[in-house]
């Protein structure tokens, strides 16, 4: 396995894998997410680098501690280019401890003005 | 991970990937509409929901070798296939465990599933619940 840290940074990696800038404007990507998803590189992940987005989103699913984390996470699906895997990301995003009808509305809302 | 499926060699290997609960948050994790990958872990995507390039830019990643395979598949090989991806989603890297696992102490059932992954998940899928997941490819 290559030691990534020491061959390409943060920036250098999402830009890698896709990720749209918000994730770094927005702070959805923390040093923590980083050093899962550097560490695990491999040569060929970037061909599938939904992957790793997806693993991303997932992370904050399972950690995310306030309603606000949860709002962006759910605009980057939105700006997320693999449209099917957003989807299936939205579907996740009900497992949050955080999700309610609240979060429904807000969603909704934030589904509204996308289309 | 190849599913092995009879007839298949290099490009026309079917991989799938773990789904995103047996893997730790923020691994590299497969995720819906269910789909296989050709070649590779990282090769282009069939949807096996519909039997159709996951997206254009993996319609154009397809090579001949993969379309005339895609187009030959029976009902019988998308049923397998299609099986087999839905438990590597689910049991992903339990099953990378089990193949690791020492056959010694090996109760009979587990290591019956030892030898016949595929096999097992498809008829004694509560084996892996007891396997603790392992990072793997």
């Amino acid at each position: 396995m290559i030691n990534l840290l020491t061959i390409m940074n943060k920036s250098e990696f999402l830009k890698l894998m896709n990720f749209p800038k918000e994730w770094v404007e927005w702070d959805m990507y923390p040093d923590e997410l980083a050093e899962i998803q550097m560490k695990d590189y491999k040569k060929g992940n970037e061909d599938s680098s939904e992957h790793d987005r997806f693993g991303a989103f997932n992370w904050w699913i399972a950690y995310a501690d306030n309603e606000e984390q949860l709002i962006k996470l759910f605009k980057l699906s939105i700006l997320e280019p693999d449209k099917l895997m957003a989807d299936s990301v939205r579907q996740r995003m009900k497992k949050s401890k955080l999700y309610g009808n609240k979060m429904d509305a807000i969603f909704l809302d934030l589904m509204k003005k996308k289309s | 991970m190849n599913l092995q499926i009879p007839g298949t060699s290099g490009d026309t290997n079917v991989h799938a990937n773990p789904g995103p609960d047996v893997v730790p948050p923020g691994a590299r994790a497969e995720h819906d509409p269910p789909h296989i990958h050709l070649g590779s872990n990282d090769g282009p995507r069939v949807r096996t929901d519909t039997w159709e390039p996951y997206s254009d830019d993996d319609a154009r990643r397809l090579n001949r070798k993969q379309k005339k395979f895609l187009k030959n598949l029976t009902d019988q090989q998308k049923n397998v296939i299609s099986n087999r991806q839905q438990n590597v989603f689910r049991y992903g890297r339990r099953l990378a465990a089990l193949m690791a696992m020492p056959v010694i102490g090996m109760d009979s059932l587990t290591n019956s599933c030892r030898q016949d992954p595929w096999f097992c998940m498809e008829n004694f899928p509560y084996v892996f619940d007891n396997i603790e997941p392992k990072q793997c490819d």
